[in-house]
């Protein structure tokens, strides 16, 4: 089996770029200056306190927020060009000719693309693992941060890949792709009121039927409830993600219902974390099977 | 080798091609010609597996372009007419990259690429970004790459178009090669000349019908059946002996029609070969008419093309 070619040229030629280096260079330089001016200032004291690893795990937190929306800016005009770019530069016809499928190319320019992201979300590394020192927080959980952060680059690269191979023109791609990613963010959010009654009506009826426990109201094995909106909204799963592995943003999320307040320790914050990773690569993979059913134009008629 | 029968592409209200059968043998060098939007792009995109026909058949050594995309890819080198090239990649690598996409083994792609680059005569050129090359190398270039399958019919979509003289006799060369090879080339063109300089045989479509098909002698042959025969009398003619002649020539078998030119010039409509022509002059001198000059003028390729491909609207 041999390296799909497009991955292997297309990401040598992207390497090439002088664009590529710039962009790695910022990005890893933006999350730097941002972690650095919004709380690793607690490290140039010379006592470790208690109050030092919280602000690194604040720190933490932030950043991570930080390269989310970052991620979101950078990611769907990485992929909105791969195939309508083609298109236009008309290279596409002389790859269809070839043995090359139409799934083959999409997977090719999808690694690709992913690739830059990943070395992206591993640049940052090094000012990631800067809350190693204080000890607050293990390796293994900035990892699964990280990996959080590459599976929401998979699938905003995918919304991408696909609005490519439907759009003939790169601007019309890229335009549509980020209208496509703020809509899935705003209707995935639309369960959130719903998720908030429900959570009120388990609290309360926790709470009348006290001596059974929340088990027996939620009625799932785990005995914590997991909401829809967490699992569907890659934000909010990424809010998830970080509660679970730093118990913080309580108060922000108390502030915006108190029914969160509430049932803060009755949420299985870790099971839609990962639920949403799940969601989010099962999407990302659906998206690029859908794109490869675009790329070739045979059925539709085309200009001449 | 290649079998098209009743092809038809109809674009919502554009018909592109309208029933064109066609048959091309192996081994021979096909120029396809007409003008723009005549359906040549179109048939070869048909041809290459990029597009489907609204209806008819087309098959390539037997093998159907529309039920076996896959086998048909195998056999046919595509070169599209207008193309882009990647930025940021080497010539070799170009090439090493299309060879991937066919499958090839690195050990197999090394070679052929060589090879390839040699064909097309840019050895020299093995190691320059593709996009710093020049319009004419970038075509070779294309067509190296619709080489590298090794296959039988080459489809190429205006490959000498934009090119300067110097360029067009290096790509005629190149065809001469792959002919020798014993490939079967498809090549158009809007320009007639610059073909059947070239080709074996000629297709002429315009409006996505046929207008004629067959070897290149076969078009003269057809096209000087029609051509004229250009008399020039001695000057300072009075009017009654230029009617005679005139009249002389009206009698002759074969003339169907006789044009006044400038001064004394006659034009000559004439369905007849070469003998009848010898023959016509001996008559006139017979008669007396003082010619001046009497010559059948050579075939317009440009002519024949525009008179064929006239525009209907």
């Amino acid at each position: 089996m041999t390296v799909n070619p497009i991955l292997a040229f297309s990401a040598r030629r992207r390497m090439r770029s002088a664009r590529t280096a710039w962009l790695l260079t910022l990005y890893a330089l933006a999350v730097l200056i941002f972690g650095l001016a919004v709380s690793f200032h607690s490290f140039l004291g010379d006592t470790l306190s208690i109050y030092t690893m919280a602000a690194a795990q604040e720190g933490y937190v932030v950043m991570m927020i930080f390269q989310f929306f970052l991620l979101i800016l950078v990611t769907p005009a990485m992929t909105a060009g791969s195939i309508s770019g083609e298109r236009e530069r008309q290279t596409l016809d002389l790859l269809l000719v070839t043995h090359t499928g139409s799934l083959r190319i999409v997977l090719g320019k999808l690694l690709e693309s992913l690739g830059l992201m990943v070395l992206l979300v591993v640049a940052t590394l090094p000012v990631m693992c800067l809350v190693l020192i204080t000890g607050s927080m293990t390796l293994s959980q900035v990892l699964v941060g990280l990996l959080f952060l590459a599976v929401t680059a998979f699938a905003m690269l995918s919304v991408g890949l696909l609005c490519s191979s439907l759009l003939r023109r790169t601007v019309a791609a890229t335009v549509v792709s980020y209208l496509a990613v703020f809509a899935i963010g705003l209707v995935t959010l639309l369960p959130l009121i719903r998720d908030i009654g429900n959570a009120g009506r388990a609290y309360e009826s926790m709470y009348s039927s006290y001596y059974a426990g929340p088990t027996a109201v939620i009625g799932g094995e785990v005995g914590k409830l997991r909401l829809v909106s967490f699992v569907f909204n890659p934000f909010l799963g990424l809010v998830s993600l970080l509660i679970s592995q730093t118990g913080l943003l309580r108060g922000t999320l108390s502030s915006f219902s108190y029914t969160f307040y509430e049932m803060f320790d009755y949420l299985d914050f870790n099971g839609m974390a990962w639920g949403c990773m799940g969601f989010m690569a099962l999407a990302g993979l659906i998206l690029n099977l859908l794109a490869a059913c675009f790329v070739r134009p045979r059925r539709r008629g085309s200009k001449a | 080798m290649l079998d098209i029968k009743d092809l038809t592409k109809v674009y919502g209200q554009f018909t592109a091609l309208d029933k064109l059968t066609l048959q091309i043998g192996g081994g021979e060098l096909h120029g396809f010609v007409g003008p723009n939007g005549a359906g040549k792009t179109t048939t070869m995109r048909i041809l290459a597996t990029l597009l489907l026909p609204t209806s008819g058949t087309a098959a390539i050594e037997g093998v159907d372009v529309v039920k076996e995309p896959k086998k048909v890819r195998q056999l046919v080198g595509y070169m599209p007419d207008f193309f882009g090239v990647y930025d940021h990649l080497k010539s070799w690598e170009y090439l090493d990259f299309y060879a991937r996409c066919y499958g090839f083994s690195y050990a197999q792609r090394m070679r052929m690429i060589d090879q390839l680059l040699e064909l097309v005569n840019l050895q020299d050129k093995r190691d320059v970004y593709v996009d710093s090359l020049s319009r004419g190398m970038k075509q070779r270039l294309c067509l190296a790459h619709a080489l590298i399958h090794d296959p039988n019919l080459l489809i190429l979509d205006e490959p000498a178009s934009g090119m300067d003289p110097r360029a067009r006799a290096e790509m005629k060369g190149i065809l001469r090669t792959l002919k020798e090879m014993g490939k079967t080339v498809l090549i158009s063109s809007h320009i007639l000349p610059e073909l059947s300089e070239m080709c074996d045989s000629l297709t002429i479509i315009d409006h996505g019908s046929l207008v004629f098909s067959g070897t290149v002698e076969a078009l003269s042959r057809k096209m000087r059946g029609q051509a004229a025969v250009e008399i020039r009398l001695l000057p300072q003619q009075d009017e009654s002996q230029l009617q005679a002649a005139a009249e002389e020539l009206r009698q002759f078998p074969g003339v169907t029609g006789i044009t006044r030119g400038e001064g004394c010039d006659l034009s000559v409509a004439y369905e007849g070969d070469e003998q009848g022509a010898a023959d016509m002059l001996r008559k006139l001198l017979r008669a007396g008419v003082p010619v001046m000059d009497f010559h059948r003028p050579p075939m317009n390729l440009e002519k024949v093309f525009m008179e064929v491909t006239r525009d209907d609207g």
